[in-house]
């Protein structure tokens, strides 16, 4: 059995972050707090903060329960769509991966929903303008997480089939000159980040809306 | 005069390349919504040029949002392609 180029790029973006955030955690947990923060730790923190505030907009008292596996999703993303930068398989190119992003954000929204709101009250929400709509909610719980799988799919796709094109279509080194002014800026960089900050933005709407609070 | 037809792979696989070409035309309908947001942020930023930053946010994710139909398209395309 072997493993596909785009797993194997998976693999070593999980363990890249494996490896780099409790480093990053150790740093800030052994920070004095009367010196000033400097170096890479320093957008770290600013970056982890602004994100936290973010999240906390969505979830009020809840914040703390969810922040850390968005932020995880948010990371291993946006690694993964800029790992072609590096001239590795974009792991998010391959369909299996990508509709595992599927059910991940499908069982996040479900277990959260279901944990936070009791299983009686998740039911009443999903019949909330009717009984009658009951199977018409089910069908949008499943639609909405299978396309924000897709959409990654798509993008990451799309992004690679122009790079190849390019690569194939052009002679010798001039095909650089595109790869280096259009295919790496727009389709690894720009749509990568877009697509990552996009799927991160659109799980924490879904969660917040599955776990709907009267306090947040 | 009848058309005769030889019904064998390269019939099938030439049809498959005309239906990918012709589910790519729904990628009119996101490039018009994408469009019509980039617009409306324009207008946007004119009336209210402190708020840039949150305009273009909110711009991007809606046009991510919007590419989902062009992007079920490009996939039906490609299936049509590589799997004939």
């Amino acid at each position: 059995m072997t493993l596909s180029p785009n797993m194997f790029t998976s693999l070593l973006v999980i363990i890249l972050l494996i490896i780099l955030l409790p480093i990053a955690g150790r740093k800030v947990e052994k920070m004095d707090p009367g010196q000033p923060i400097k170096g890479p730790i320093f957008l770290v923190i600013m970056m982890i903060d602004g994100l936290n505030s973010f999240i906390r907009q969505f979830y009020g008292r809840h914040w703390k329960t969810f922040s850390p596996i968005l932020i995880t999703v948010l990371l291993y993303l946006a690694l993964a769509n800029t790992s072609a930068l590096f001239g590795l398989n974009n792991p998010l190119a391959n369909i299996n991966i990508a509709l595992g992003f599927s059910i991940l954000a499908f069982l996040i929204v479900q277990i959260s929903g279901l944990i936070v709101r009791t299983p009686i009250k998740r039911i009443k929400d999903l019949m909330s303008p009717s009984p009658f709509l009951f199977p018409l909610n089910l069908i949008s719980e499943i639609s909405t997480t299978t396309a924000m799988g897709l959409r990654l799919f798509g993008n990451l796709l799309s992004g690679s089939v122009v790079t190849v094109l390019f690569l194939g279509l052009l002679p010798g080194f001039v095909s650089v000159i595109p790869l280096t002014f259009v295919a790496h800026p727009i389709f690894n960089i720009g749509f990568g980040l877009i697509q990552a900050f996009v799927y991160f933005m659109l799980l924490t709407v879904f969660v917040s809306m599955a776990i709907q609070t009267e306090d947040a | 005069m009848i058309l005769l037809v030889e019904y064998n792979d390269f019939f099938v696989s030439g049809l498959a390349m005309l239906g990918a070409g012709i589910a790519m035309i729904g990628g009119l309908g996101s490039g018009i919504g994408q469009g019509i947001a980039a617009g409306k942020a324009v207008e946007a930023v004119g009336r209210q040029p402190e708020a840039t930053g949150r305009i273009t946010t909110t711009m991007l994710v809606g046009q991510a949002m919007a590419e989902t139909t062009g992007l079920y398209s490009l996939i039906i395309a490609f299936v049509l392609i590589f799997t004939t």
